[in-house]
């Protein structure tokens, strides 16, 4: 009986210890050292470890959509992108934006891809001449082998949105594809002939689409296999484990270089690699994160606070783009929403302050709809203190007004209506507090959860009911009028007014003039609340954290429209600072 | 044996006139003090569960109703969670909900597996060998995969969640209610039976039911506890009974992970409740097998030997004592 | 003995055919495909309809579904198991890589649950009704009472915190680094163990118990053998055949229990592949895992039958 006794007790501290042994191999951090200042300058080498949630889906996005393939930015170049020098580009930019929204589209931002310049004339927007820039080299892979990229490359890239089946461009605008002329003039010039009106749309493809070598394309038929990924981008794509990590290394004869600050004229990237870690789960992220084995994490305000108490890390915060709220079927008849005040008694129901308080942390915006106040669309924008007294008190919280329009309008006993919404906490949360205040005026509110591949479906044919919980179109894409007209999903209360349909197409005739677009948005919104179309939640907002070995960076989140990770190319790691400090 | 003799004159002085339910409830207490606890923790499951309306402080989803994310209070005794919804209440709502998720389940799977087990058992032949094929081929495939498969075709809700959990138990514990009843099947009193003449029916009723009824029991247990960790997976996997109904599961799963540094307090009561209880049904389960068990009834090894040898001592003790005590009073 | 073995073998085709149509008809009931889904990923689309037909019949999901069954299973039978809808990636390729996952997770998981559950459960039984008894019967109940993907987030969490160490990121195949690899999945493997070693120390207990009452034990008893040999030597080794066996039939839970481990700690197994294309509606893929998953458990308990018949002479040829 002893001797069985000892026998286990050995046993287990084998375990014990080979366990332990194996498991220190994991990857310790060691306690933080004498923290060394940021160096400025910049230094060639180390990597970047970024993180993403899911598993990538594709290499060719006109195969699939471009903003599901943020891993494109790293390994390919579009036409044009966001210029680094108009953000805060390590303290050295202008600071105009933030780069801090994920759709920034404004025209007067851009900067050159691998094209130098875009050229339009305002007067006749027939013709949108692209100047390639000289001197672009392809991957030294097959077939390419590192030749340079020619007008032809990017018009045949161009040529397959408009031309494929699964083509974003020819999905979504149709009638450009059938009358839109793409001609490679010469080898660095490239021609685009369209109907006048439908310029607004080509400007706004131009950095929504990536350039891929006509004869890689030909001879593999799609770009969507890894293993053949060519591309003219800052990185290679080196090695893609499913499900666990992508690793991209340094293409030695990118054309990029550092346009600002004391690096100007270095050729880009400094970094040596890029590790995409999938980590699907959002405590792991944190965690590795807190131990220095990610570099750059993007979160809410709830998950900020954990990181706002560690010294080391720098943050920014930002109003967030995003935007949620409830649409209504407003356009059928008999619906108690077809009725305005019905739709301003319920705005009256809710008490946007305090969801902000109490649910996204006192900071942010309670006015979200048709866009946020977010850096760099401001002129587009009406503050809620500018708008007129009526339309003000409805995003403040009266109840006894709000009782008192239903019972005009039919309904002093209330209503029942169903919302639908996705199962996950963020949605039913803010519903489950937006019931409790309805409540208050006799509402009750059904909470329909679905799981998410059929809330996603049910939102892009806007089938629903009574309500709909979703999202909104970015700020970007204003001068479209997609949230209150026409019929991309984001119209999802049905809204089809003519003073918004005439704004529509105002806009539509006077982009790329931003300055007029934005004029007319602005008239167009006190007008636009008033009619209470939908309820906008108010949105708090983000903040990004970094370690300060990530140099030259300020917290960009996309450099352009939806162009996450672009940044990868203007950020070096200092090495000696992360490992003085123990990392 | 000593313990034995000391049975036997009991039985001899004194004849039982205590039904076969009251007798196994006498020897769980008496024996299994680890089951009797397990019985008491799903006691005040049940009561808690029936009664969540009068003994919960407020209701599970009155938002607001006290500080977001506070600790424990005079107002609020566990404290409230991120939508400032009384703790306490939720979790005694969430008992309602367990009781409601694991009997159900519990009582589908009961039905489902008897009857599939019994009919199979019983009747044999081509019928049990088609509908065999089709059990094992559903044990084949594993128990997680398909149930997240079936919520995926009928949506999230707490109905389909019952209904799926119970079908997949159901089906995959035929096998052992199938077992059983094949094992009486070869028993004389079965063929005496048919012998003379008894109807299917009888037969089923009075003699086959009667003596799979044991392990129906014990993994009628065995189930309860099952489905209740097992809403508490797949809420993790976002396909659970969807908030803001108050389920263990579901709130250990999203809130509890989430705020586990900001408000450990979220994530601590929903869990400990959830593996008390799971516990207590796993440990009830445990004795009533032990106790309905015949063949573990009696004759052990040689510490058995001692422990009843100790028993019987303790008991001759106790007598003494009683016995004094009597003397006293009288 | 060969007759029963010819007859299980038998019996186990029809099973794998019904296995086919079960994987595949529950698939084709989920609401929503994952033609809808990517339509929902272009806001402007129009004509979507039209699009959505042209991707559908590209996808073969046209055809009535007896006619999609027929291709899909004359397909698997000669080895091609599709390509993933959503990525255009060659499902056995994809397979091939995370099956070495899940796999080896699984086996370093029974291996740890026997480690715990054995010595506990023999305890517990030569110790019946006892303190040890008690004490070993909790232990292991709470270990499967406590969910596992609690014990995995506080794994993850608090050492970060306290020791600033999280477990290592990235995924290191064994054959390439086989000390990282093993420190990698150790502790997933231990946390996965936990959960399982109570239906095994249970198992253990039970079978145990019934052994110790046989009469050659008490015959042993009576010989007046000491406790280690009887245990040990008679009891021990008649004991351990079900449990073994039965243990070895827990492979289905345990890969379906996998999915809550490999995303927690960020392993590419077959778990979280099969979770993540049934959110994406998937079909192939679904299909193609839950096949494959479905036919290596017949196979394993095929084998567990036929072995447990071969080693106890008892059991009937039922």
């Amino acid at each position: 009986m002893r001797g069985q006794r000892t026998l286990r007790v050995v046993m287990c501290f084998v375990v014990v210890a080979v366990a332990a042994g194996l498991i220190v191999g994991g990857g310790c951090g060691g306690p933080a050292g004498e923290t060394v200042t940021p160096g400025e300058e910049p230094v060639y080498g180390g990597t970047l470890n970024l993180f993403y949630t899911s598993d990538l889906i594709g290499f060719d996005d006109a195969v699939r959509t471009h903003h599901l393939l943020r891993n494109l930015r790293l390994t390919h170049d579009l036409v044009w992108e966001g210029d680094w020098t108009k953000g805060n580009a390590g303290g050295y930019g202008s600071g105009e934006t933030g780069w801090f929204i994920s759709g920034d589209n404004r025209l007067d931002l851009k900067a050159g891809g691998v094209v130098e310049e875009v050229e339009w004339d305002l007067a006749d927007k027939s013709t949108v001449t692209l100047h390639v820039r000289q001197g672009i080299h392809w991957h030294d892979k097959p077939p390419t082998n590192g030749r340079e990229l020619t007008a032809d490359d990017v018009a045949f890239s161009m040529e397959r949105q408009y031309t494929l089946d699964t083509g974003y461009q020819k999905l979504s605008y149709p009638w450009i594809a059938e009358t839109i002329e793409i001609s490679a003039i010469d080898d660095y010039t490239v021609v685009i002939e369209i109907q006048p009106d439908h310029i607004g749309d080509l400007l706004g493809a131009l950095d929504f689409m990536h350039i891929y070598p006509r004869d890689a394309v030909e001879e593999f038929g799609d770009m969507n296999d890894w293993q053949t990924c060519v591309g003219s981008g800052p990185f290679i794509l080196e090695d893609y484990v499913p499900g666990s990590t992508v690793t991209f290394t340094r293409f030695d004869n990118y054309w990029g270089e550092n346009p600002v600050g004391p690096g100007e004229g270095d050729q880009l990237p400094y970094l040596d690699e890029v590790v995409v870690h999938i980590i699907p789960d959002e405590s792991t992220q944190d965690a590795n994160f807190r131990t220095g084995k990610l570099d750059i994490m993007f979160c809410d305000w709830e998950r900020a606070q954990q990181f706002l108490t560690m010294a080391d890390l720098e943050h920014a915060s930002y109003q967030s783009d995003t935007g949620y709220l409830i649409s209504m079927r407003q356009d059928v008849e008999g619906s108690p929403f077809a009725d305005v005040r019905v739709r301003q008694a319920l705005a009256l129901a809710t008490d946007n302050q305090k969801i902000l308080d109490e649910y996204f942390g006192g900071e942010g915006a309670v006015l979200t709809w048709p866009i946020s106040p977010v850096r760099g669309y401001e002129e587009a924008y009406v503050r809620l203190e500018e708008l007129p007294e009526e339309v003000q008190e409805l995003y403040e919280y009266h109840p006894e007004k709000a009782r008192q329009l239903l019972q005009q309008a039919g309904y002093a006993d209330g209503f029942t209506a169903t919302i639908v919404c996705q199962n996950t906490r963020s949605h039913i949360d803010v519903l489950s507090i937006i019931a409790s205040m309805w409540e208050e005026v006799g509402i009750d509110l059904v909470i329909d959860a679905k799981d998410y591949a059929t809330y996603q479906t049910l939102a892009g044919k806007r089938s629903y009911d009574d309500l709909f919980y979703g999202s909104r179109s970015g700020a970007g894409g204003y001068y479209k009028a997609r949230n209150f007209s026409g019929t991309a999903y984001y119209n999802t209360s049905y809204i089809d007014d003519p003073v918004c349909n005439q704004a529509r197409e105002d806009m539509a005739a006077a982009y790329p003039d931003e300055v007029e677009t934005t004029r007319i948005h602005r008239e167009l919104m006190p007008y636009l609340l008033e009619q209470c179309y939908t309820i906008p939640i108010p949105q708090g907002y983000e903040y990004v954290f970094w370690w300060p070995w990530v140099g030259n960076y300020s917290g960009e989140v996309s450099v352009g429209y939806y162009d996450w990770w672009g940044y990868s190319k203007y950020l070096w790691i200092d090495q000696d600072l992360k490992e003085s400090m123990g990392y | 044996m000593v313990g034995m003799e000391a049975e036997a004159s009991r039985v001899a002085g004194r004849p039982r006139v205590h039904s076969f339910w009251v007798d196994v409830l006498v020897r769980l207490v008496k024996e299994k003090p680890l089951g009797t606890v397990g019985g008491v923790i799903v006691l005040i499951l049940l009561i808690v569960g029936v009664f969540a309306n009068w003994l919960a402080p407020y209701g599970y989803n009155d938002i607001f109703v006290g500080p977001r994310l506070s600790g424990p209070s005079a107002e609020h005794l566990l404290g409230c969670d991120h939508l400032g919804r009384d703790l306490l209440s939720r979790i005694i709502y969430g008992a309602r909900v367990s009781v409601v998720v694991g009997l159900s389940v519990s009582v589908i799977a009961a039905v489902l597996s008897t009857f599939i087990g019994v009919v199979c058992g019983y009747i044999g032949g081509k019928l049990d060998l088609v509908v065999q094929r089709f059990v094992d081929g559903w044990l084949c495939i594993p128990p997680l995969f398909l149930i997240l498969t079936l919520i995926a075709v009928t949506g999230p809700g707490i109905l389909q969640v019952i209904v799926v959990l119970g079908v997949l138990y159901g089906i995959g514990r035929s096998r052992i209610v199938r077992g059983a009843v094949m094992g009486i099947r070869s028993n004389t009193y079965f063929e005496a039976s048919r012998a003379i003449g008894c109807s299917p029916g009888r037969v089923l009723l009075k003699h086959v039911l009667p003596n799979v009824m044991a392990p129906i029991i014990v993994l009628f247990t065995i189930t309860m506890g099952a489905a209740i960790l097992a809403e508490a997976t797949i809420s993790f996997l976002g396909f659970g009974i969807p908030a803001p109904t108050p389920s263990w599961g579901g709130m250990l799963s999203e809130a509890g992970r989430r705020y586990m540094l900001m408000a450990p307090h979220l994530a601590v009561w929903p869990g400990l409740f959830l593996a008390l209880v799971v516990y207590g049904i796993n440990m009830l389960g445990d004795a009533l097998r032990d106790v309905l068990d015949p063949r573990l009834r009696g004759g052990l090894g040689r510490y058995g030997r001692q422990k009843a040898a100790r028993e019987w001592r303790i008991g001759r003790r106790v007598m003494r004592w009683v016995g004094k005590h009597e003397a006293v009073n009288k | 003995m060969r007759a029963y073995i010819l007859r299980r073998i038998l019996l186990a085709i029809p099973t794998l055919l019904i296995v086919t149509i079960i994987v595949f008809c529950t698939v084709r009931f989920i609401p929503g495909d994952v033609v809808d889904l990517m339509a929902a990923q272009v806001p402007d689309i129009q004509d979507v309809d039209v699009a959505a037909q042209l991707i559908r019949h590209e996808l073969g999901l046209d055809v009535p579904i007896h006619v999609q069954y027929g291709r899909w299973l004359g397909d698997v039978l000669t080895g091609d198991l599709g390509t993933s809808l959503w990525t255009g990636r060659s499902i056995t390729g994809e397979l091939a890589n995370r099956l070495p996952v899940s796999v080896e997770l699984g086996i370093l998981a029974l291996i740890t649950s026997l480690v715990i559950a054995l010595p506990i459960g023999i305890l517990s039984a030569i110790r019946q009704d006892t303190l040890s008894d008690y004490i070993g019967r909790s232990v292991a109940i709470f270990c499967i009472s406590v969910p596992s993907f609690w014990l995995a987030t506080l794994v993850v969490v608090y050492p970060s915190i306290w020791f600033d160490w999280t477990p290592a990121l990235g995924y290191m195949p064994f054959f390439r680094n086989p000390l990282g690899n093993l420190g990698q999945f150790i502790i997933p493997a231990i946390l996965m163990g936990m959960v399982m070693s109570g239906v095994a120390m249970r198992m253990t207990r039970t079978m145990m118990l019934e052994v110790l009452r046989q009469d050659y034990i008490r015959t042993a008893w009576a010989k007046g053998l000491r406790e280690r040999i009887v245990v040990s030597r008679h009891a021990l080794k008649n004991a351990l055949i079900p449990v073994v066996t039965i243990v070895g039939l827990q492979l289905p839970i345990m890969i379906g229990g996998s999915v809550i481990i490999e995303t927690i700690f960020g392993l590419p197994g077959v778990g979280r592949y099969f979770v993540e294309a049934l959110f994406q509606r998937d079909y192939a893929v679904i299909s193609a895992v839950n096949l494959v998953i479905a036919t290596f458990i017949l196979f394993i308990t095929l084998a567990v039958d036929i072995t447990y018949a071969y080693l106890d002479p008892r059991v009937q040829y039922t």
